[in-house]
């Protein structure tokens, strides 16, 4: 087993934020620590003030595996600034994020470091892709993660499959990069974390959901509440230009659409004057109320006029059709 | 702060309900009758078009009156937003100007699109405030203004502060072709095509042409004194010129060359949103005991709202309308509503039946006439006067 005193290349930190994980603990840290027996490595546990005393748990742990340190943290509770402090006292240069509940197989982990060693900035172990899964979620969870899923890919305009997983490596310049000087907010770390990078190259590495071992999951309607929060000022900002642009065209087409059928008004005074005339004089004969009424368009020697009777409740409505030289009325249809 | 929000929103929220209902006493005016049918002229159809889909409400007035007057009182939070970097007696003192202003106490709560365009100005003057904000979201910035120019003419006297908002945020001249001139182009696009709109601006624009220079001008200062109940419309004017910001000055102009042609008195709220951000600029130079000087801005403010308040009440407009009709529909017969004389469109609000002008052709299909001047001889044989209503009403036996 290998532990570590000091940054060496390519060493895997591995980041655990917790928040009453104390029953957890004992079982995934003998597991991590199973799989990267080989490996450079440390175990971050960063730790929410638990209640449950997880971190002592975590201290225990520590002197059966040095390679476990221990980050208690006391000020803005939040999985995302858990993790960005993980990312600050992390020492290793690929750093590692997962759950301490059991529902992320450790067995993903070297194939994670193993991506970014090859080039990648950030490696996602993903649910999404090929030969992963979401296990034995109800159908609503299927369908929100679905959901938010669908959205966040819209949103970030990367080719990422599983932009919400909590299982994911990054190289640790960038990670330190991604939280200089912002604080991350909100539960999707790794959302945080691509929204602030630049055309990352990302990789994506197939895994299978597992069932949590013990407490309840922290995964709640706020939860996904906080994650639209997030995408939906990013789909904004990517989209927004070009829904506006539809937005305005198709308000100027109908508008145009519109002006054809009254050109001749603004080219024509003595129709202009025609038509003002015969509309008063038809108004007046037949009692409308000017407000009523509104220009459809011109037939040869005719102005046809929508009359709409503006009452509470459905409007009567009726199509007119005015002959300019006599002000004769009959109705448009058949005409 | 956050523990206090939500009795202070609630408080604020009351008055809203209380300035609603005091808007209602006068029942439907003309005008907002026009925009609750959705009558098409003069304005856009953006806000009218909404307000139309709800007529099926049977408390479709009071719904947007509470509305409307929610939007008005609970801006006050933009307000203190703009505050931000004020001392607390002067942020205070800033949002008790809103909250007292004449235009706000008079117009909070009635159905009409000039304080409509007023509130969305002072969206705009938060913007200016919150650049950031407006860079990140510049399409939905231009989509607001969209909305604002759809939903009332008047606001394009608020073009320069938009143009402020989205230069500070993008420095983009196609930002800015994008998202303040396209709207404008689509707004002249929309006038063009509905030339009656035309006519009906051009005939409100030229009914008091008479009027001399200095009664215009005496009637505008009077209406700035209205929209800041004096206090503000002092100090706010002042402010708008200490600023040096040319998007105020020039808005301020806009509205005050507007006012001077048509004086209207629903006017004086267009005032409103430009005088708060110009006390705005006062108190950010202002240096002193804030708690003082911002008591007695208040003290000042409470006088002026005051005596605003007791030169121009809140109109009761005491139409007829709501009676007669009512009276008529009781009897649940068929046929069109003839009405002799002048009438505003509450009328056709209060009467789920046509109505049409008095004409002896359309007496034969008539059910009811109502004479609003002095009708013509009806024979007693066919008709009997309808009892226990405001006005003369003839109808069908």
């Amino acid at each position: 087993m290998l532990w570590l005193s000091a940054t060496v290349f390519d060493v895997l930190s591995v980041i655990l934020p917790t928040y009453n994980e104390a029953e957890n603990l004992p079982r995934v840290i003998p597991e991590i620590e199973g799989v990267l027996k080989d490996v450079l490595h440390e175990i971050l546990v960063v730790d929410d003030a638990s209640p449950d005393g997880t971190s002592d748990v975590a201290e225990r742990l520590s002197k059966d595996y040095p390679a476990v340190r221990v980050l208690r943290r006391t000020g803005e509770r939040g999985l995302s600034p858990a993790v960005a402090d993980g990312f600050r006292h992390a020492k290793g240069e690929i750093l590692a994020v997962m759950d301490a509940d059991g529902q992320h197989d450790p067995a993903l982990l070297p194939l994670l470091q193993n991506e970014i060693i090859k080039g990648a900035d950030v490696a996602i172990g993903s649910r999404y892709v090929a030969g992963g899964s979401v296990g034995r979620w109800n159908i609503g969870r299927k369908l929100l993660s679905a959901t938010g899923t669908l959205l966040t890919r819209l949103a970030l305009g990367v080719t990422v499959r599983d932009p919400l997983s909590g299982f994911f490596a990054v190289r640790g310049d960038t990670a330190r990069q991604a939280v200089a000087g912002t604080s991350l907010r909100g539960f999707k770390v790794l959302l945080d974390v691509l929204v602030r990078l630049p055309s990352p190259r990302v990789a994506e590495v197939p895994f299978h959901f597992r069932t949590r071992l013990h407490g309840e999951s922290k995964l709640s309607f706020t939860v996904h509440l906080a994650v639209l929060r997030t995408v939906f000022p990013l789909l904004l900002r990517r989209f927004g230009p070009a829904v506006f642009i539809l937005v305005c065209a198709l308000c100027a087409i109908v508008m145009l659409a519109r002006l054809w059928d009254i050109h001749p008004l603004y080219f024509n005074a003595e129709l202009r004057m025609k038509t003002e005339t015969a509309i008063r004089r038809a108004a007046e004969e037949e009692g409308w109320i000017l407000s009523d009424l509104s220009i459809r368009g011109f037939r040869p020697g005719m102005v046809a006029l929508t009359r709409r009777a503006h009452v509470r409740g459905r409007d009567p409505v009726e199509c007119v059709l005015i002959d300019l030289a006599t002000s004769a009325r009959s109705p448009c249809a058949g005409r | 702060m956050r523990r206090t929000m939500i009795p202070v929103a609630l408080g604020l929220e009351v008055y809203a309900v209380v300035l609603a209902i005091i808007q209602s006493l006068g029942r439907v005016r003309t005008d907002e009758a026009k925009y609750l049918l959705d009558i098409p002229y003069p304005h856009p159809p953006f806000l009218r078009a909404l307000m139309s889909w709800t007529e099926w409400l049977p408390f479709q007035e009071m719904f947007w009156r509470v509305l409307l007057a929610t939007f008005f009182i609970q801006a006050v939070w933009l307000v203190w937003g703009m505050g931000r970097t004020l001392p607390r007696p002067f942020r205070l003192a800033l949002c008790a100007a809103w909250l007292l202003a004449g235009g706000v106490i008079l117009y909070a709560g009635s159905i009409m699109l000039a304080p409509v365009n007023a509130l969305q100005a002072l969206v705009l003057v938060w913007l200016l405030y919150r650049p950031g904000i407006a860079a990140r979201n510049a399409a939905l910035v231009g989509l607001f203004w969209l909305i604002m120019l759809f939903t009332g003419f008047q606001s394009v006297l608020y073009l320069p502060l938009m143009i402020a908002v989205v230069w500070r945020a993008t420095r983009r001249p196609v930002d800015l072709l994008l998202y303040v001139f396209a709207p404008l182009g689509l707004l002249v696009l929309y006038t063009l095509g509905n030339p009656l709109a035309i006519a009906s601006i051009t005939h409100h624009g030229g009914e008091d042409l008479q009027s001399s220079l200095a009664f215009r001008t005496f009637d505008t200062v009077r209406l700035l004194l209205i929209g800041g109940s004096i206090a503000l419309a002092v100090v706010g004017t002042v402010g708008v010129f200490l600023s040096r910001r040319w998007e105020l000055i020039a808005s301020f102009a806009l509205v005050t060359a507007f006012v001077l042609l048509n004086r209207f008195e629903y006017y004086a709220v267009l005032f409103t949103p430009l005088l708060v951000a110009g006390l705005a600029v006062v108190l950010q130079k202002l240096q002193g005991n804030s708690k003082a000087l911002a008591a007695g801005f208040l003290v000042a403010m409470g006088a002026g709202t005051i005596v605003t308040l007791l030169l121009y009440p809140i109109h009761s407009y005491g139409s007829s309308a709501r009676s007669v009709m009512r009276g008529i529909m009781e009897r649940e017969r068929g046929g069109d509503v003839l009405i002799q004389g002048k009438f505003g469109h509450e009328w056709q609000y209060e009467s789920r039946l046509a109505l049409r002008r008095f004409s002896q052709e359309h007496l034969k299909d008539a059910q009811a006439v109502v004479c609003l001047e002095r009708c013509p001889t009806l024979p007693l044989s066919d008709w009997e006067p309808l009892g226990a209503v405001a006005v003369e009403v003839w109808v069908r036996r």
